[in-house]
């Protein structure tokens, strides 16, 4: 009778002992499971972010993209995350604006297999230069060293329209040369009045990226 | 709490953390990438002194997403002792200054449309040291020199001016190499 007793008691003291060491077990597995969520999720939207190059402030015209803001110590915590990642200095805000085009005017990206016509105006500026680089920002190499074109070395037509044809074979006009795989087109708008002011562009201002033909 | 109701509180709760984990991120990124760009540049550049920054060519030590068009001077400062003075003289061809923080953010940029009798020059001072040159200026003339706070002691400026052909390259450069950086003196 006695024993029975005091059997029956320690099953009693033992079943909230049980239970507290399987909650504190859960608790330490969601403890676990939410510091894991957190920084998993939280750090690949970072490296997304920053490999994206999803910055906010983006003045885009046609295929074109510049970041007006990154030329301030106005530019959002995400630019400021890219540009430093990126190594690039970009041009403060009183001395012009670049604009990178990293597709075409249909929205294929831009590949060195292909052909493309750069063809139209640009916004007024006193110089502009246009310069294909790789999308880690280097030149491409080739035997005529060409790397860009400046506003003084473009020959225009007589309403101003000029054409930069980017081919991987001579070209006549203006050629840009490139090599195989994808590239970017950059045009930086020296002493424009466009700087930080205005963040709307009419895209007629911009010139188009067309693709002619592929290999 | 049911097992369903344990899963959606992990995931809210881990999604919040994730958040915060993200924004946290970003912010940090500036200050903890190595090399930031005036790491990058120290080995290239000495503290006050103007240098002329290798040509933008391919598979060049210069900067990346560099305009080959540009040519391109570096002077990093650091205003701890005394204020740094940066001087160029344009001779009518495009040039501009650029003031940048160690991360590479622009604090401040002029071209040289803003030169006077044909030289652009600007005085980089801390807070305190504005206040000092201010209590110390001559109260019968017109202050002529453009002061700049910076927002910290360190950080670099750029000097740029255009070579609108390859040929004249070599004039750009020429142009840049009679630019200064340094101590501001009296």
């Amino acid at each position: 009778m006695t024993t029975r007793r005091l059997r029956a008691q320690e099953t009693r003291q033992a079943e909230p002992g049980r239970a507290a060491r399987r909650w504190r077990l859960g608790a330490l597995l969601a403890t676990v499971a939410i510091l894991a969520i957190g920084a998993g999720v939280g750090l690949a939207g970072t490296w997304v972010a920053v490999e994206r190059g999803a910055g906010f402030g983006a003045v885009r015209v046609g295929p074109w993209t510049a970041f007006p803001r990154n030329g301030s110590l106005e530019a959002d915590p995400y630019s400021r995350a890219i540009v430093a990642k990126s190594g690039g200095l970009p041009l403060g805000l009183g001395e012009g604006l670049s604009f990178t085009a990293s597709r075409d005017s249909e929205g294929r990206p831009l590949i060195g297999s292909c052909t493309y016509r750069v063809v139209g105006r640009v916004p007024q500026t006193r110089f502009w230069t246009l310069t294909l680089e790789t999308p880690g920002g280097a030149l491409v190499p080739n035997p005529a060293r060409r790397y860009g074109f400046t506003s003084a070395e473009i020959v225009r037509d007589g309403r101003g329209v000029f054409t930069v044809t980017v081919a991987p074979d001579v070209q006549p006009g203006n050629w840009l040369p490139v090599r195989e795989g994808r590239f970017e087109l950059v045009m930086r708008l020296y002493d424009t009045p466009l700087s930080g002011t205005s963040t709307v562009i009419d895209p007629g201002r911009m010139p188009q990226i067309l693709q002619d033909r592929c290999r | 709490m049911n097992p369903l109701a344990r899963i959606a509180f992990v995931a809210t709760a881990g999604l919040m953390l994730a958040g915060i984990v993200h924004l946290g991120s970003v912010l940090a990124i500036p200050r903890l990438t190595k090399p930031n760009a005036d790491d990058r540049l120290a080995p290239l550049v000495p503290l006050h002194t103007m240098t002329l920054m290798p040509r933008a060519e391919p598979g060049s030590a210069g900067l990346p997403f560099a305009d080959p068009a540009a040519a391109i001077a570096v002077c990093r400062f650091d205003l701890s002792a005394r204020p740094v003075r940066v001087e160029a003289t344009p001779g009518g061809a495009f040039m501009s200054f650029a003031f940048y923080t160690p991360t590479g953010g622009v604090f401040y940029a002029l071209t040289d449309r803003s030169a006077t009798r044909g030289k652009l020059e600007v005085v980089l001072v801390t807070q305190a040291q504005l206040e000092e040159l201010q209590a110390n200026d001559p109260e019968d003339e017109p202050v002529s020199e453009l002061r700049l706070v910076a927002p910290g002691r360190t950080g670099f400026v750029t000097v740029r001016t255009l070579a609108m052909e390859p040929g004249l390259l070599e004039d750009a450069e020429a142009r840049l190499r009679t630019a200064r950086c340094g101590d501001a003196g009296g």
